[in-house]
C-alpha cells in the first residue's frame, strides 16, 4: 500500500533540495557508570551526516546505544568526547538549547507518558505556547499540526479515549506544531497494534514527503526501516552497517549474526538462490518477490 | 481436564451509559496439551476472554469451569483455579517490586503459605525454566535489568505457583528481536518439556504461524475462527479485510496463485515456502 502511494524509498529526495548536512555528528563518545561502579561507553565514537530531508531509520538491539544517539539530537544528553552540530549550531552552545530544541523535535516510545492536556488541541498548543507565540498564531499552528496527522475532527476529544496510534499522532503533532526540521522518533510503534503502527508510519512518511521534514525513526521493526532512505544499523555502541535498505538487507549473514531480523522475502530470496534458482538481489517484500518470479 | 466457556456473555455500562458487549456467546474450549494462539484487534475482546479464563472477571451470562470447577458457583475454589491457570499480562515488567528477583519470583508461592525450602527449590526451577542463572540473578535488583531479562522474571513469577495451563497476553511486545525470540523460545520450550497448556495472545501472525497448533480468532467480541492453523488460514480474504494480517509467505503464495502458478496456498513459514517453490519451479523446468 505505502508503496503504491510514495513510490521506492532509496531514491526519492525532491528534486532541487540542497544537500545541506542538518546533523552532523563527529566522533561521539558517551560514557556512562553501571550499578557496579565501572565506566561503560554506550557510545564509542560514532560518526554519522544526515542531510536535509533524509529519512534514516536506526535499527539494533536494546542497548545498542540507539537512543542514547537519539538523545544526543537535541541536547538531552551531550557528548562526552566529540560533537554533535545542528543546523550548524553544536550543541553544547547552552545559550542555543533552546533554539536546537525546537529545531529537533522528538518522539518517544509510550504514548500514555507523552501527553498531558485534557483536549487533544490543547495538548498540541502545550509546545507553542511555551514559546510564548501570540494566540492567533498559535491556533492556525495547532489547527495545521492536526490536519497534518490526519487528527483535524479529534480537537476536543480527551486524549486518554483515543487509541495508541491516535495519541502517538497526537504527540507528533504537538512536536511539529513548533515547526522543528528534524523529527527524532525513538520506537514509537513499539507498544502499538498493527493498525497503529501503519496509522504512525503513514504520518511519518507523509511528514517527510510533502513537508520534508528531516527524520530520524529508531526502530526494532524492519518492515518499518524498509521505507527509509538509508539505514544505519548499530551494535555495542558502534555503527556496524549503513547503506540503502536494499543493500543493508541483502546482507542476511551479517543481520543474521547480529540476530536482526531480515525481511522474509529477501530470506526466501537467499535461500533460493542458494537452492540454483536465479534471482535478483535485493528483493525486500511480496511484489518484488512476485517480479522477479514472474518476469 | 480442560477450561472450558459455554455461552459466555460479558456486558459492561461504558462512560456514556450505553452497554458494550465485550464478549458475545462465546463458546471455547482449552485442552491439556493444547497450545493455542489467539488473534484479534485491541478492542476485539482478546483482553477480556483471557481474564474470564482464571476468574478475574465473571461472565454476565454463560458458565466457566476450570477442570469441573465451575467458577460462577457459591464458595467455588477461586483460589485453585488462580494457581492452575497462570495468566501473564501485558508488560508483566510493570508488575514487579520487590527489592530482589528470588522475593519477586517468591512472592507467589510465600503466599500459599509453603515453608521456605519448598519456596527456594519453586524459585530455583522456575529460574532455570526461563533461563536465568540462579547465582547470578537471584540477589541483582529486578530494576537494573533488561527489558527482555525483567519480562523473564515476570514469568518465572508466574511459573512459580506451577500453574497447569500459561495464559500469555501478548507476551513479547515492545521487545528487540533478540529478546522476542528468547521468550518464544523458552515458551515453545515449556510447552514440549513441561508438557504446560499454552494460550498465546499475539498480534503477529507470523509469530503465531510457526509455534502454535490452533488458532483462534476474535473480532467484535466474538470468536470468528477456532480451526487448525491450515484450515483459519484458508480465510484470508476475510482476515486481511477485517484487518488482519495473514504470513507474509502466504500472500506470497496467493499472488503467486493468481499469475497462474500451481502453488499451494497453506504454506504458513520460510522452510515450506522454499521447499513449495522449489519442486514447482524445478517441476516447471522439466515439463
Amino acid at each position: 500500500m505505502l508503496e503504491a502511494k510514495f513510490g521506492f524509498p532509496g531514491f526519492c529526495f525532491r528534486a532541487g533540495s540542497e544537500w545541506l548536512k542538518v546533523i552532523e555528528v563527529k566522533d561521539l563518545v558517551h560514557q556512562y557508570k553501571t550499578p557496579q561502579g565501572e565506566a561503560k561507553k554506550a557510545l564509542q565514537g560514532i560518526s554519522l551526516t544526515i542531510k536535509e530531508g533524509e529519512f534514516v531509520a536506526v535499527i539494533g538491539h536494546n542497548g545498542s546505544g540507539k537512543s542514547t544517539l537519539a538523545k544526543h539530537l537535541n541536547a538531552l544528553l551531550l557528548p562526552h568526547q566529540g560533537k554533535v552540530v545542528i543546523n550548524g549550531i553544536d550543541t553544547s552552545t547552552q545559550e542555543r538549547l533552546w533554539d536546537i530544541r525546537q529545531q529537533v523535535g522528538m518522539v518517544f516510545q509510550n504514548p500514555d507518558n507523552q501527553l498531558i492536556a485534557t483536549t487533544v488541541e490543547e495538548d498540541v498548543a502545550f509546545g507553542p505556547e511555551n514559546l510564548g507565540i501570540p494566540p492567533v498564531k498559535i491556533r492556525q499552528l495547532v489547527d495545521e499540526s492536526l490536519e497534518c496527522v490526519g487528527l483535524d475532527e479529534f480537537k476536543a476529544r480527551a486524549p486518554h479515549l483515543l487509541s495508541g496510534g491516535q495519541k502517538q499522532r497526537v504527540a507528533i503533532a504537538g512536536v511539529i506544531a513548533m515547526k522543528p526540521r528534524i523529527l527524532v522518533l525513538d520506537e514509537p510503534t513499539a507498544m502499538l497494534d498493527p493498525i497503529g503502527r501503519k496509522e504512525v508510519m503513514d504520518t511519518v512518511i507523509g511528514l517527510n514527503k510533502e513537508e520534508g521534514l528531516t527524520i530520524v525513526h529508531i526502530t526494532h521493526f524492519m518492515e518499518e526501516a524498509v521505507f527509509a532512505d538509508r539505514v544505519v544499523v548499530m551494535e555495542e555502541g558502534n555503527i556496524v552497517m549503513e547503506g540503502e535498505p536494499r543493500q543493508v538487507f541483502s546482507q542476511v549473514d551479517i543481520l543474521r549474526k547480529l540476530r536482526l531480523d531480515v525481511p522474509p522475502m529477501t530470506e526466501l530470496r537467499e535461500r533460493l538462490v542458494q537452492s540454483g534458482i536465479k534471482l535478483p538481489p535485493g528483493i525486500l517484500n511480496v511484489e518484488e518477490m512476485v517480479m522477479a518470479l514472474c518476469p | 481436564m480442560s477450561i472450558k466457556l459455554e455461552n459466555v456473555f460479558y456486558t459492561y455500562q461504558s462512560n456514556v451509559n450505553t452497554e458494550v458487549h465485550a464478549l458475545k456467546n462465546i463458546t471455547l474450549e482449552i485442552k491439556d496439551g493444547d497450545f493455542i494462539g489467539l488473534i484479534g484487534h485491541t478492542g476485539s475482546g482478546k483482553s477480556t476472554l483471557v481474564q474470564h479464563l482464571n476468574g478475574l472477571l465473571r461472565p454476565t451470562t454463560g458458565k466457566v469451569t476450570v477442570d469441573g470447577i465451575n467458577i460462577l458457583e457459591k464458595g467455588a475454589k477461586i483460589k485453585a483455579v488462580r494457581q492452575k491457570v497462570g495468566l501473564v499480562f501485558q508488560y508483566p515488567e510493570h508488575q514487579i517490586f520487590e527489592e530482589s528477583v528470588y522475593a519477586d519470583i517468591a512472592f507467589g508461592p510465600k503466599n500459599l503459605g509453603l515453608p521456605h525450602e519448598k519456596i527456594a527449590k519453586r524459585v530455583k526451577k522456575a529460574m532455570q525454566m526461563v533461563h536465568l542463572d540462579y547465582e547470578t540473578y537471584k540477589e541483582a535488583s529486578p530494576f537494573v535489568l533488561s527489558g527482555g531479562e525483567k519480562r523473564r522474571v515476570a514469568i518465572a513469577g508466574v511459573l512459580a505457583m506451577e500453574p497447569k495451563y500459561l495464559i500469555l497476553d501478548e507476551p513479547t511486545a515492545g521487545l528487540d528481536p533478540r529478546g522476542r525470540d528468547e521468550i518464544l523460545d523458552q515458551i515453545v520450550e515449556l510447552h514440549r518439556q513441561e508438557e504446560l497448556t499454552v494460550v498465546l495472545v499475539s498480534h503477529s501472525m507470523d509469530d503465531v504461524a510457526r509455534l502454535v497448533n490452533k488458532l483462534v480468532v476474535m473480532h467484535k467480541g466474538e470468536i470468528i475462527y477456532n480451526d487448525k492453523i491450515k484450515e483459519v488460514f484458508k480465510h484470508y480474504d476475510n482476515l486481511q479485510k477485517i484487518g488482519l494480517d495473514i504470513p507474509t509467505v502466504t500472500k506470497l503464495m496467493i499472488e503467486l496463485q493468481n499469475k497462474g502458478w500451481p502453488v499451494r496456498s497453506d504454506i504458513f513459514t520460510i522452510d515450506e515456502a522454499q521447499a513449495e517453490l522449489l519442486k514447482v519451479i524445478r517441476g516447471k523446468k522439466n515439463a
